[in-house]
């Protein structure tokens, strides 16, 4: 495997208040932890969450151009929003009412609003569209694999040859769902697992007999057969490390009954919190296809887009404070998109056909909050449609520079050609987790820690920290008292009068909640 | 439900009938190059290969009909495939034992209507007999897709399938005129929102792209190779004015809803001209012309025949299988003004089809999983009375539905992935959650224990020793279900494994002989039940393996 040194390519940063991540155990007190087990959560870094919207969401119904209102109206009047129900983000744009999740999050500085992305000649059929931006291809060009495959290929170049090992225990990408995204395959082979639900998951792959393999032969039986078993051995291999990051922790926000996109995140921020290394998680939500019926003709600002846009905006919302309970928020960024936004011109169904270019939302705690790009044009169409303003390959490329820091040669394979760097993040984030769970401080320098101890039920409590040495014997024990905000600050001084070498300094909460940042002392 | 014909082949409970000798099985193909075409089959036609062309053709088969088959010529085998069969009675409520198909909505009743519906056509499935109409109908189900999610209407879903089965390989152009007037289509892809003010593009696009002559490379902005956004605007003009009728089920064309003006074509269809016409059978008249436009390209009948290769045979099409395969199909299905039924004999009874590198070569779609174990084990579904069937039937659709494959549900427009996804196809039936699914399936079934909210009875002791005519055996055990449940024969590493450690336990081959000849002598229900778990134990490892996904 090539070991990426995230630590050489981040920013320098001293001294700089820092939110810590935070990997709950059974109990406090076992700071003599398994073997493994403090290298898995030394080594826990970036998380990207991808949410696909089936069908081809309505860009211009999500993200409303304020500014061009008159123009908006005559296009699509019969299903247009009315003007004083857009949630505004700035003096020219504004969000579907049915957004108030993502309207917090904006105001919270936790969403960027990408305008008019899509790609040179657009596609507009569903299947190919989609291939389109999951190959991160051109419009005429067909490639076999993904974005997130190759990118996962170009940090684990050897996979799955050796895989699960000691610095990789976990699947490199999950899907929740059953089938797996064309983002996720590689040049080779598919570089993700799908699961459901990650108790069943192990429940259901035990007791497959995997033992006494012959050579399959070289026919499509032979192909097939081979295919079956390395499901069949991913599946064993991974399914007890699933389980046990799920079993490691609760969900510690409440997430919007009856939307499955929530119930989707729920358990990739339990995997996440549980200490899965898992570097991408894919979700997805269906039924943006709104070809009749997308408003109700009485009142445009419920019917069926108006509920999908909701599910959305109140699943992210809830994730992103289920992220900030566990105290994880720094390590995970999302992004949604859909195969093509909709037609300008609304059709006579109050429904709208398949068009180009549409906004899409990336989230995060270090996402540069914003509307990035100006509105589209409703005034000047290319045959009825949005004219392009960003190409979407540039966003991926931006959160591959930005977020997970690769290189330009990496981000050239990736995406197969160079694009300009989009300021999609915020510059705090460019010191990497990898940086703040290890990192080194000659004497006297000192170093600000904080984390987040708000509970479920939104209190605070105080946080335990225990500090030891190289071979875990205990050096300090000191509480810190969390502010109203929930966040507890802790500034490292023990260290400096102890000798050179390494240090754990851990942070407990009362439920049991545990994490560590590991520093070496010069 | 009237008592079906899959229920009398069902193995009866008499253990000591003499047993069958085991089916002989393909030897494994070593090469990996396709050289065949369409030249007609020679080869011998005996049990291995009639048990190929069952897997293809119909949802698994029993051991019963496998025989049938195999005491046939190829030429009779096929023909009996194919031979045209009655249409099937309507579904009916079970409450009242009437049919509701034919009948005004009934929106209280609607919910269990689907669901009987659905029980309906698993029935079908589970009841196939030895004809290929069932695999036929599902072809199209899946070719030109719609789902009830977006139609809504049971009686809608009814009419569609009744099509589809009725055309199931007859007249493909036929087929999509009717199609094309279907309610369910009209509502699926907005058809019945198309107006002269306000064309809606969505079916017409459709239309060329997934249902006739399918999309080619982009060779400008707006031009597929094949057709051009122009057409698709033009042919959703030539498409304006129907609708769908609720009351009735049925369809309508409103003459002042339509396009009467001419529409233009690009030069993908010759610059061709659909006159437009009004009144009354404007409507007609202009889909005949646009279809007789797009049939008389020759790209259209090879997309035919591709769709058709990749559901019977595989989805591997490379240039030889398209010169010398799809080509020649292609050219068969223009001479017979897009007759079906001649292509698919001459598929079925060519070398191509035959062809060791095919064999095995395909992953159980989840109905071909779900109805092909039932079909194989006697697992008791009721007949007592028709709720208790459809309850039965009912939870094999939810399995297969939680396997991704959801009877009247294809999730779009272009159907299930696996069929047109390149390039894994096939593979993306199986993967890390369905895998593990389709195994819980399996033990549920052979530990009798619930699946889908309906509790299976298997009678293992029946279904081994109708296999083997010396179940004392282990190795004979083992050997009769590696040829019933697998296509290819185990290696004899995977054999002795099978048989030493996990039939046997590691005990010796003559504790077992011991046991079962104890049993023989004097059954008791201690005895009885500690064969039936050395059976099941086999049964459950067998079935999980990756052997049994193939066909």
């Amino acid at each position: 495997m090539k070991r990426r040194d995230f630590f050489k390519r981040a920013t320098p940063f001293i001294a700089l208040p820092l939110a810590m991540g935070g990997a709950p155990v059974r109990a406090l007190s076992r700071a003599l932890a398994p073997a493994g087990f403090y290298e898995q959560l030394a080594h826990s870094d970036k998380v990207l969450v991808i949410i696909q919207l089936s069908g081809g969401n309505d860009g211009i119904n999500t993200v409303i151009a304020r500014d061009q209102y008159s123009a908006y109206m005559n296009l699509r009047s019969n299903i247009a929003l009315p003007e004083a129900s857009v949630l505004p983000l700035n003096d020219a744009t504004g969000l579907h009412p049915a957004m108030t999740g993502l309207k917090e999050l904006y105001d919270d500085g936790k969403l960027a609003v990408v305008q008019g992305v899509g790609y040179p000649s657009p596609n507009f059929s569903h299947f190919r569209a989609t291939d389109i931006w999951n190959s991160a291809s051109n419009s005429n060009e067909t490639i076999q694999s993904g974005w997130l495959g190759r990118y996962l290929q170009s940090e684990y170049d050897d996979y799955p040859a050796g895989y699960p090992n000691a610095s990789m225990p976990d699947p490199l990408a999950i899907q929740i769902g059953s089938v797996v995204s064309l983002a996720l395959q590689g040049t080779e082979q598919g570089m993700a697992l799908a699961i459901q639900n990650p108790n069943t998951f192990y429940n259901l792959v035990s007791g497959t007999d995997i033992t006494n393999f012959d050579t399959p032969p070289s026919t499509h039986f032979g192909e097939l057969l081979s295919f079956t078993r390395q499901v069949q051995l991913e599946s064993a291999a991974y399914a007890g490390q699933i389980k046990a990051a799920s079993d490691r922790v609760k969900n510690r926000f409440t997430y919007p009954a009856s939307n499955s996109l929530g119930d989707q995140l729920k358990t990739v921020a339990r995997l996440i919190a549980g200490g899965l290394k898992t570097k991408i998680y894919v979700v997805s939500i269906g039924g943006f296809d709104t070809h009749a019926d997308q408003v109700v003709a009485s009142d445009h600002k419920i019917g069926s887009h108006a509920v999908l846009l909701q599910r959305l905006a109140d699943a992210i919302n809830a994730f992103q404070n289920d992220l900030r309970m566990y105290g994880i928020e720094d390590r995970v960024v999302g992004m949604t998109f859909s195969e093509f936004g909709r037609r300008a011109a609304s059709n006579g169904s109050l429904g709208t056909d398949h068009g180009t270019s549409a906004p899409m939302f990336v989230f995060g705690k270090h996402v540069a909050a914003g509307v990035v790009g100006a509105n589209p044009n409703l005034s000047d169409l290319s045959s009825g449609n949005l004219k392009l303003q960003i190409d979407f390959r540039q966003v991926y490329s931006s959160i591959m520079t930005g977020w997970f820091g690769i290189g330009q040669a990496d981000t050239d394979f990736v995406m197969n050609r160079s694009f300009a760097y989009l300021p999609l993040f915020s510059t705090a984030q460019s010191l990497s987790m990898e940086v703040m769970k290890r990192h080194t401080l000659a004497r006297g320098q000192s170093y600000t820690y904080q984390i987040s101890t708000l509970a479920e039920d939104n209190t605070a409590a105080a946080a335990l920290v225990n500090v030891v040495d190289e071979v875990a014997t205990p050096v300090s024990q000191q509480v810190i008292i969390a502010g109203e905000d929930g966040i507890a600050s802790y500034t490292t001084v023990v260290p400096m009068d102890k000798p050179a070498g390494k240090y754990k300094i851990y942070f407990g909460l009362p439920d049991g909640f545990y994490t560590f940042v590991e520093v070496e002392v010069r | 439900m009237k008592r079906r014909d899959f229920l009398a082949l069902a193995p009866t409970q008499d253990i000591s009938r003499p047993a069958v000798k085991p089916m002989p099985r393909y030897k494994r193909a070593k090469a990996g190059v396709v050289l065949s075409g369409l030249t007609p089959y020679t080869g011998a036609f005996s049990a291995v290969q009639a048990a190929h062309l069952l897997r293809r053709t119909t949802f698994g088969m029993s051991r019963a009909t496998v025989a049938q088959f195999a005491a046939m010529s190829l030429d009779t085998a096929v023909a009996t495939l194919l031979a045209d069969q009655p249409a099937p009675a309507p579904p009916v409520d079970p409450a009242t034992g009437t049919t509701w198909i034919g009948q005004p909505r009934n929106s209280a009743q609607e919910g269990n209507y689907y669901r009987y519906l659905q029980a309906w056509w698993m029935g079908l499935l589970v009841g196939q007999g030895t004809s290929i109409v069932e695999k036929m109908t599902l072809f199209w189900h899946n070719f030109l897709a719609a789902n009830y999610a977006t139609v809504g209407d049971s009686r809608y879903m009814y009419n569609q399938i009744a099509l589809y089965r009725q055309y199931a390989m007859g007249n493909v152009k036929a087929l999509i005129k009717a199609a094309t007037k279907d309610p369910a289509m009209l509502v699926f892809l907005n058809g019945n929102s198309n107006t002269n003010t306000r064309p809606n593009e969505n079916y017409g696009r459709e239309l060329l792209e997934l249902f006739t002559i399918g999309k080619g490379p982009e060779v400008a902005a707006g031009n597929y190779t094949w057709y051009t956004e122009q057409d698709v605007q033009a042919a959703a003009r030539v498409l304006t004015g129907w609708q769908d009728v609720n009351a009735s089920a049925t369809t309508v064309f409103t003459s002042n809803r339509h396009d009467t003006t001419n529409k233009q074509f690009s030069s993908a269809f010759q610059n061709t001209v659909v006159t437009g016409r009004s009144g009354a059978t404007a409507g007609d008249l202009e889909l005949d012309d646009l279809l007789t436009m797009i049939f008389n390209q020759a790209e259209t009948s090879r997309y035919f025949c591709r769709k058709l290769y990749l559901w019977l045979v595989s989805p591997t099409i490379d240039s030889t299988v398209e010169s010398e395969v799809i080509t020649p199909l292609a050219a068969i299905l223009r001479q017979n003004n897009y007759n079906l039924k001649p292509v698919i004999e001459v598929l079925l009874k060519s070398e191509h089809f035959f062809d060791a590198i095919n064999v095995g070569g395909m992953i159980k779609n989840p109905v071909d999983f779900v109805v092909g174990l039932a079909q194989r084990l006697p697992m008791g579904i009721p007949t007592s009375t028709a709720q208790n069937t459809y309850l039965a039937l009912n939870a094999l659709r939810s399995q297969a539905a939680v396997f991704e494959m959801q009877l009247l549900e294809p999730p779009g427009v272009a159907g299930w992935e696996p069929y047109y996804q390149a390039p894994n196809y096939y593979k993306l039936w199986i993967n890390s959650v369905t895998l593990p699914l389709r195994n819980d399936h399996t033990d549920r079934i052979i530990n009798n224990s619930s699946a889908g909210g309906f509790t299976f009875n298997v009678d293992v002791l029946s279904y081994i020793t109708t296999l083997t005519a010396t179940p004392g055996s282990a190795a004979s055990i083992v050997d009769a279900c590696i040829a019933d449940l697998f296509v290819f024969d185990l290696t004899a590493n995977q054999q002795a494994h099978l048989v030493n450690d996990i039939f046997l336990g590691g005990q010796s081959a003559q504790v077992w002989a011991n046991e079962w000849n104890l049993y023989v002598q004097s059954p008791t229900t201690t005895r009885e039940n500690a064969i039936k778990t050395r059976f099941r134990t086999l049964l459950r490892v067998m079935l999980r393996m990756a052997e049994f996904q193939l066909m």
